[in-house]
């Protein structure tokens, strides 16, 4: 219940309107479907995906703890090692008075008199570390461990600060992916490329074919790239072409079409007086609200002659992408569009030409 | 007279924090001895907390002083209201119900579970208020006496929004195209996928040349990802649009979107007052809201209200607002005759008469 000031506000005339929309099929069936739509699916399954990142990056940094405190124990390992070694070293001194060799794995290249022993062939095979004497291979490698250890520390804060952040990054990363349309959304890739798509443009044999239909004179209301344009201007048919966007227009005139720019082209033909057009080319009747729409097809059905011709585009197939264009107004149902000329006096029928799905309006002899 | 306020934290911009700082400036003026107490408080407001410590080592037993212990969260500080020997007053501000939080985050529904339960346990004070009647009735059902209770509304600044705005943003949402507003924290009371999807109707339905913007600042992760879903689920990337995300804008920029809007609309279940309606009002901006908790009560008839969520219908009523002019200023009229009755002088003016009883 709708109220205002405790009285309904003429709601059973919303829901009136609400009926008339969709006995009109202002509301598709697609639509239709994308407004009821459950969502609670899509929100269960981008969620588990959010899950899913963050078990795998808690299960990534558990293992990088596992691997930290490995490498603490084998340095622990190692620390008792040398201290052990070096207590044996002090003892075995302290009994026979004189510095006793270290053991093997200590064993420095000197000999015990500090000169230099003749070259043993296998010495040549020894690393430079064990030419060292042991104290000093000792600070190297706490040295060692301890840069190695830092720079884990530091890693390992890095991976925390990560951690503290995920939650955060992984929401911005979903929203960036989604909107490079590499979401977990269905349908995605009907909808690829679409953020940088230019406006749709007819191919040169569907401009043919428009050109083609065209005897004395063509009026073009939404210019669909330059080949329609040019094929009518190089016949000398275009009486006129008119857009509310402003870059088609001049991409047409830039080669030498004469288009116009308006932002309500219905003026411009009434205050041009175009006369002896055989020919009205909407490409894009999605571009244009419906009261406009209505306008320029009795426009059309007033000023056309008898064998006179619409032809409208229609929003199906690449022009699916133009939606997220802005302009956009939506996509007319074809009963609607179809309802529309008839109410004109337009035999109508549909047609495909070069991928571009059209409705053709044809004006008979009575018409 | 000496008067103390407690609240949980004092937070620039924050509702009950500017109420705080009303009542603090009234007292003052009034001739009272005025201090401000609470547990946290940022930057802007450090001078202004004076210290729970202080309060317990000054004044806790003075039986002269009067405390006003402002409640809109469960803290740990209800334990000075309850150790004071002050005459007490209670100062409720409603706490969220538990169960909008639970899906989302079990820490925040425990501790509005836990304020919602000790409400019961502040019976006691000398006086209670509230800020709106909805409060009121909320305490009645706690058990308070009702001839102890009273209202005193939400002291809002119509100075502070005829403040500067950003006009280069006004200049640029002025492009021709309908502006659905929704103003308010982005968390799981207000139902802001309910906004998202009755736009989704009028947007794809009626009209295209329309966008949303949901102003606000947002709180939970799970419920930003419920409000994303919604947005892409129904196609509206580009057209329903969160600026500022995720901490809001600013002060200039929240006046200029009031002042771009054409329709202010709230779906929230849940509202202890709802000060955006006040501003909607303010801006003339004519409002949509769902017969909900406090919201009637702040409306008082300045706008639309429904009480069930059926998008297409109310998406009609969304272009019937911005298309009838005739409705628009009638309800541009009224909402400018209820800010009447929410002047500060007028707040003011009950308060003293609730407090002086103590003088």
């Amino acid at each position: 219940m709708i109220l205002v000031n405790g009285r309904e506000l003429d709601e059973h005339g919303l829901r009136a309107r609400v009926k008339l929309r969709r006995e009109h099929l202002l509301y598709t069936p697609e639509l239709l479907e994308l407004l009821d739509r459950d969502l609670l699916a899509v929100m269960r399954e981008s969620r588990d995906q959010g899950f899913a990142s963050l078990h795998g990056l808690r299960r990534a940094l558990d293992e990088e703890d596992e691997e930290k405190d490995r490498r603490r124990e084998e340095g622990s390992r190692w620390r008792r090692l040398v201290s052990a070694t070096r207590r044996e070293q002090e003892e075995a001194e302290a009994k026979s008075g004189e510095p006793a060799r270290p053991p093997a794995v200590l064993e420095p290249p000197l000999g015990a008199g500090g000169e230099a022993p003749p070259p043993q062939p296998e010495a040549k095979e020894e690393k430079k570390d064990e030419k060292r004497p042991p104290l000093r291979r000792m600070i190297a490698h706490v040295v060692t461990m301890r840069v190695v250890q830092g720079v884990g520390e530091g890693y390992f804060q890095q991976l925390k600060q990560f951690n503290i952040f995920a939650t955060r990054e992984l929401e911005i990363l979903q929203r960036l992916l989604r909107s490079g349309n590499r979401g977990p959304y269905p349908g995605r890739d009907r909808r690829g490329g679409v953020w940088l798509s230019p406006r749709p443009a007819w191919s040169a044999e569907a401009a043919r074919y428009a050109a083609g239909l065209c005897g004395t004179g063509a009026v073009v209301v939404g210019i669909p790239g330059h080949a329609l344009v040019e094929a009518l201007w190089e016949k000398g048919l275009l009486a006129l072409a008119v857009d509310d966007h402003a870059r088609a227009v001049a991409e047409a005139q830039s080669r030498f079409c004469p288009a116009r720019y308006h932002p309500r082209p219905l003026e411009l033909l009434e205050a041009a007086r175009v006369g002896g057009a055989d020919l009205l080319v909407v490409p894009f009747p999605e571009c244009m609200e419906g009261p406009r729409l209505e306008e320029l097809l009795r426009w059309a059905g007033r000023n056309l002659g008898a064998g006179g011709r619409v032809l409208l585009g229609r929003g199906g197939g690449e022009a699916r992408r133009f939606p997220y264009e802005d302009g956009f107004v939506r996509f007319w149902p074809a009963a609607y569009l179809r309802g529309l000329l008839e109410r004109e006096g337009f035999a109508v029928e549909e047609r495909e030409e070069a991928g571009t799905a059209l409705l053709l309006g044809e004006k008979g002899a009575e018409g | 007279m000496r008067i103390h306020q407690i609240c949980a934290r004092l937070k620039y911009g924050d509702a009950v924090t500017n109420q705080v700082m009303r009542i603090h400036e009234a007292a003052t003026s009034w001739g009272w001895e005025s201090h401000v107490y609470s547990t946290a408080h940022d930057d802007v407001m450090e001078e202004v907390n004076e210290g729970l410590p202080e309060y317990r080592r000054r004044y806790l037993k003075n039986r002269e002083d009067l405390l006003v212990f402002h409640y809109s969260i469960y803290d740990r500080n209800h334990e000075f209201y309850d150790d004071s020997r002050n005459r007490r007053v209670f100062y409720y501000h409603n706490i969220t119900p538990p169960e909008f939080f639970a899906p989302y985050d079990a820490f925040m529904a425990e501790y509005c579970r836990l304020g919602r339960d000790l409400i019961p346990s502040f019976r006691n004070c000398d006086f209670a208020i509230s800020d709106s009647e909805f409060n009121r009735e909320e305490l009645l059902e706690a058990g308070f006496d009702a001839e102890r209770t009273g209202v005193v509304p939400i002291i809002v600044d119509t100075g502070e929004m005829g403040g500067e705005y950003n006009r280069g943003l006004v200049e640029e949402l002025s492009d021709g195209r309908v502006n659905v507003l929704f103003v308010g924290r982005i968390v799981p009371n207000k139902r802001v996928e309910d906004v998202v999807d009755i736009f989704a109707h009028y947007h794809h339905g009626i009209n295209a040349h329309s966008r949303l913007f949901l102003v606000g600042t947002t709180l939970l992760m799970g419920y930003n990802q419920v409000i994303a879903d919604a947005i892409y689920g129904r196609r509206l990337q580009g057209r329903a649009i969160m600026p500022g995300w995720p901490a809001g804008v600013t002060d200039a920029d929240l006046r200029a979107y009031y002042r771009a809007a054409h329709v202010f609309i709230t779906c929230s279940m849940h509202e202890g007052f709802c000060v955006p309606l006040l501003e909607s009002m303010y801006f003339g901006v004519p409002i949509l809201a769902r017969e909900s908790s406090a919201i009637p009560y702040t409306l008082g008839g300045a706008g639309i209200c429904f009480r069930e969520v059926d998008p297409p219908v109310v998406a009609e009523a969304i272009e019937e607002l911005v298309t009838n002019e005739e409705l628009r200023s009638l309800l541009a009229a009224r909402g400018k005759a209820r800010m009447e009755d929410f002047r500060p002088s007028s707040a003011l003016r009950t308060l003293r008469e609730y407090l002086s009883r103590f003088e």
